[in-house]
């Protein structure tokens, strides 16, 4: 009755859990809109210059028209140019920071976890407590204000505050699997710790993992973004899309497609990456239908 | 009458709680014979899955010890030697939390085989256990959810031989499952028996099933040995009365399965807390044969006949001549 | 007219997979006082059926036939409001796992409140409340009702659960008590405990109630989402008449010993594609060419009993 699955099995029951939310359709559509764009950067802008050092006063601060459709900033770029580089900025700000921290979380978390009655344990959790106690964006700002604010630093101070959380999901989720009976047949065969910890116990924790870093994706990139805005992120003439609203919201509220376009952006961004992480989440979800 | 395989002497576990100890399992004696399937009955709190920890080392003792083969094997499975993890080995009761749903069954039949090293060739000697286990060599590379509750325990139980164990730890492994795939588990698990010469701890709530297959019943109940005894002997003539409590309250299907119950002993109380057990015999509160002594003390387990033990006030070792105070 | 009657009752539910056909013409009379059982291994639609018959299935599930009447009015066609009438004044249910149906978070008494005035349309006063209260918890033989009351459920063993549970359901179950396997998560002495105590609510209180398993008059074996035998509970247990209840009964361990049969081949079908004919064709030992394309009705057998099998069909039909 029953035949071993093939790939596309796999895979359809995947997509049937993920595509019953419509929503999650939206957030995929926008996410891998926001993607290709910033990929594509370079052919698709309109005016590549206005990502860099471009002046043209003459053309400062106009309003959205046919062949500028966000308008121009106050040093006469052009704005859907630069929202469209901003993209890739912060997709970057994002790839850094979850690379640098989702690993050594979930390691640290996989550690506790299983060897969750032993001191080392108590250590790493005390310490991840510590570092979630503060705000990530107090962190953030201290952390960029010792050092001077530049884009890499804003990286270093998101990941200081993001790897705590991946190490307590982990962490809970793990202590409790370590319970479970197939654990146990393993320890009592005799296998390897590490065999149990990465080969048992973390394949468990994928789904909410990946859960959750598509959930962070977005976070992560207002975090940034907020950084840019009071000056301790990416500095001009990054197209950052935090330091663009902060610049914008000067000329408030004549001009207001400075900052409101980027702004927008940047709830197109957060938007579609939550509503992915919900897909995601259905998707890895147990129970039939 | 063959040797001794295991045994324990004066095994005791104590849980240290918030609220206070519990006794899990309290100065519990036993031997049990190579080849033999030892029945262990008992009701929650009872300590029967405490005592199959113990044994395959899920942890040590707190008291007593536990000896295999003639060796000392008190420690956790943490400290005991391969080739002691390699004898003896356990089949879980909950089939779906038994198999790691990430894993297909030809990876989780392959961990023991690497650890080990019992085989030359492990793609064969997968194929071989699913034989063993009569499942066709195709299941090598199913999912857990893709197979039925039967079907997993199978798959456990070639894992749990794949070591080439001489001792299983049975833990209620068809107490999930129903009746008509039970049947099928227990007959490959006594085929297997006899091929590989196997013996067996079954650790169960079912007496029926007991009657089936236990060569010897052990009877637990909060902690403590109440009654041992071959498996003929022990249902022909059940000696103490949470025995009988527990046998006449067994549901049965046939009019000829009523008649081998013993006198109707109604079941009254509730099972007590293992934070609070009660002084004296842990079943005085629910003994309908209760007497004074049972209040302050707990009796010892006796031989009443020979190789029936029990512990109980009732029955000292000439109770034949001596007669039970309700009669 | 019975109390309860469920005709040709036909139910599916829709998953990824497509449409699972679980009940398959399901038929079930039950009358006021009487004692009716379902027994069936997992998935067969016992817990599918009960619930039709409460109004309670799934989001996905769809009712594709049949009708349920209870005195008569079609509970499946019945307003929401009427349905609630029932359930409030006389239907109730018991589940099988005693926890899950109790509010961790509330004590006995503020629960059992709840229920004793959704379950009426009077105002009752807080001591008639309690009256009320102590009344039910007495029939569910539990001893020191105050002290239950001014409890919350963690600090009830699981036989006391279920006992309040018991009672809870007997607030609303003026005529028809359904209890989903309400021993079977207990141990062995308290669920013969809980068996011979609902046992007696109903003798005392003449109410009906579809238990899943002993102390009943009439039983019905459902496999895969048929019906395959019906009978007096002795005479189907004593003299099985359907294949699966002859290989079931066989497979059950006995006190009597004798060792342990092989059980039943092969597996329940897939309810995605279920056999044309009759469900049990892929396993029974007896199968003939009818079985594979005509569902088998119910033939009586003996005085009382009936069995949907072909082999008790008048007409010599091939092998």
């Amino acid at each position: 009755m029953k035949s071993s699955r093939t790939l596309r099995e796999v895979y359809g029951r995947y997509w049937y859990k993920f595509s019953k939310n419509d929503l999650s359709i939206v957030g995929l559509a926008c996410i891998a809109g926001v993607v290709l764009i910033a990929l594509l950067a370079q052919w698709i802008s309109p005016y590549p210059a206005s990502a860099g050092l471009y002046v043209n006063f003459g053309n400062a601060g106009a309003a959205p028209s046919a062949s500028h459709i966000f308008g121009t900033d106050q040093n006469g770029r052009d704005i859907l140019s630069r929202v469209f580089f901003g993209f890739r900025y912060s997709l970057m700000l994002v790839a850094v920071v979850l690379s640098v921290t989702v690993a050594p979380g979930v390691v640290l978390g996989l550690v506790a976890g299983y060897y969750v009655n032993r001191w080392f344990s108590a250590v790493i959790m005390r310490l991840a407590d510590i570092f979630v106690a503060v705000p990530p964006l107090l962190l953030a700002l201290s952390v960029a204000s010792v050092l001077t604010p530049s884009a890499i630093n804003a990286m270093l101070a998101v990941s200081l505050a993001w790897w705590p959380w991946y190490t307590r999901l982990v962490y809970s989720s793990a202590s409790s699997i370590r319970n479970e009976d197939f654990v146990r047949a393993a320890e009592l065969v005799g296998a390897s710790r590490w065999h149990i910890m990465f080969k048992e116990i973390l394949p468990n924790n994928l789904g909410s993992v990946l859960t959750k870093v598509t959930l962070d994706c977005g976070w992560v990139i207002l975090i940034g973004a907020s950084l840019s805005f009071v000056g301790l992120g990416a500095q001009a003439p990054t197209p950052d899309l935090g330091t663009m609203i902060a610049e914008g919201s000067a000329y408030l509220p004549g001009q207001w497609w400075i900052s409101i376009f980027p702004a927008l952006a940047i709830v197109v961004v957060i938007l579609g990456f939550n509503l992915l992480g919900d897909g995601i989440n259905d998707m890895f979800a147990s129970g039939v239908a | 009458m063959s040797n001794a395989i295991l045994s324990g002497e004066g095994l005791q576990k104590y849980f240290q709680t918030r609220r206070g100890v519990i006794k899990a399992v309290d100065s519990v004696d036993f031997v049990m014979r190579e080849g033999e399937v030892l029945g262990v009955v008992g009701e929650s709190g009872s300590g029967k899955t405490t005592l199959g920890n113990m044994i395959v080392g899920i942890y040590p003792p707190t008291a007593g010890k536990v000896i295999f083969k003639g060796g000392d094997i008190s420690q956790g499975a943490g400290h005991r030697s391969l080739e002691i993890k390699r004898e003896i080995q356990m089949v879980f009761q909950n089939p779906s939390s038994s198999l790691n749903p990430k894993r297909s069954v030809r990876q989780t039949l392959e961990v023991p085989l690497s650890v080990h090293k019992t085989a030359s060739s492990v793609g064969e000697r997968v194929s071989e256990l699913l034989s063993l286990v009569e499942l066709p060599p195709e299941y090598a590379d199913r999912y857990p959810e893709e197979l039925g509750g039967g079907e997993k325990q199978l798959v456990a139980i070639a894992r749990a031989l794949a070591t080439n164990p001489s001792l299983i730890v049975l833990d209620e492994p068809t107490s999930a499952l129903d009746v008509s795939i039970q049947a099928k588990i227990i007959g490959v698990l006594m085929r297997l028996k006899d091929r590989l010469n196997l013996s067996y701890m079954f650790i169960t709530h079912n007496l029926s099933l007991m009657r089936n297959v236990a060569d010897r019943v052990m009877i637990m109940y909060l902690g403590k040995v109440r009654e041992v005894a071959p498996t003929e002997e022990f249902f022909k003539n059940p000696i103490h009365p949470y025995t009988k409590m527990l046998l006449s309250s067994i549901p049965v299907v046939s009019d000829a399965e009523e008649a081998v119950k013993p006198e109707k002993i109604v079941s009254t109380g509730e099972i007590a807390g293992a934070l609070n057990l009660p002084p004296g015999c842990s079943f005085h509160p629910r003994c309908p044969f209760v007497m004074e002594v049972c209040k302050s003390v707990d009796p010892p387990l006796l031989e009443v006949e020979p190789e029936h033990f029990c512990n109980c006030h009732l029955y000292p070792n000439d109770y034949k001549d001596k007669k039970a105070p309700w009669q | 007219m019975p109390l309860l009657e469920v005709r040709d009752l036909r139910v599916e539910y829709r998953v990824y997979e497509g449409t699972l056909k679980v009940l398959n013409g399901v038929s079930l009379s039950l009358e006021r006082g009487e004692k009716v059982g379902i027994i069936g291994e997992s998935a067969c639609g016992k817990t599918t059926t009960v619930k039709t018959i409460m109004g309670l299935l799934a989001k996905n599930s769809k009712v594709a036939g049949g009708d349920v009447t209870y005195k008569g009015e079609d509970v499946l066609k019945m307003s929401k409001k009427r349905l609630t009438e029932l359930r409030r004044k006389n239907i109730s249910m018991v589940f099988q796992d005693p926890s899950a149906a109790l509010n961790p978070v509330f004590t006995v008494r503020q629960q059992l409140y709840d229920i004793i005035k959704f379950s009426t349309d009077e105002r009752l006063t807080r001591e008639e409340l309690h009256e009320k209260a102590v009344e039910v918890l007495r029939q569910g033989a539990l001893p020191e009702p105050d002290r239950i009351l001014d409890s919350y459920p963690f600090q009830l063993s699981g036989g006391m659960k279920q006992r309040v549970n018991i009672s809870m359901a007997l607030v609303s179950a003026s005529e028809l008590l359904i209890a989903d396997e309400p021993g079977t998560s207990l141990d062995v002495t308290i669920e013969d405990q809980i068996m011979r105590l609902l046992k007696k609510i109903v003798e005392e209180k003449g109410i009906s109630i579809i238990p899943v398993k002993k102390f009943v008059d009439r039983i019905y074996v459902m496999y895969a989402g048929t019906i395959v035998e019906e009978g007096p509970t002795r005479e189907v247990f004593n003299s099985p008449q359907h294949p699966y209840t002859q290989l079931l009964i066989k497979a059950v361990p006995k006190l009597t010993g004798g060792g342990i049969p092989e059980g039943i081949l092969g597996q329940v079908p897939s309810y995605l594609k279920p056999p044309a004919g009759c469900r049990f064709v892929t396993r029974c030992p007896y199968a003939m060419e009818v079985c594979d394309t005509d569902a088998p009705p119910l033939y009586g057998v003996g005085a009382k009993q009936r069995a949907a099998c072909f082999l008790y069909d008048e007409r010599q039909l091939p092998r």
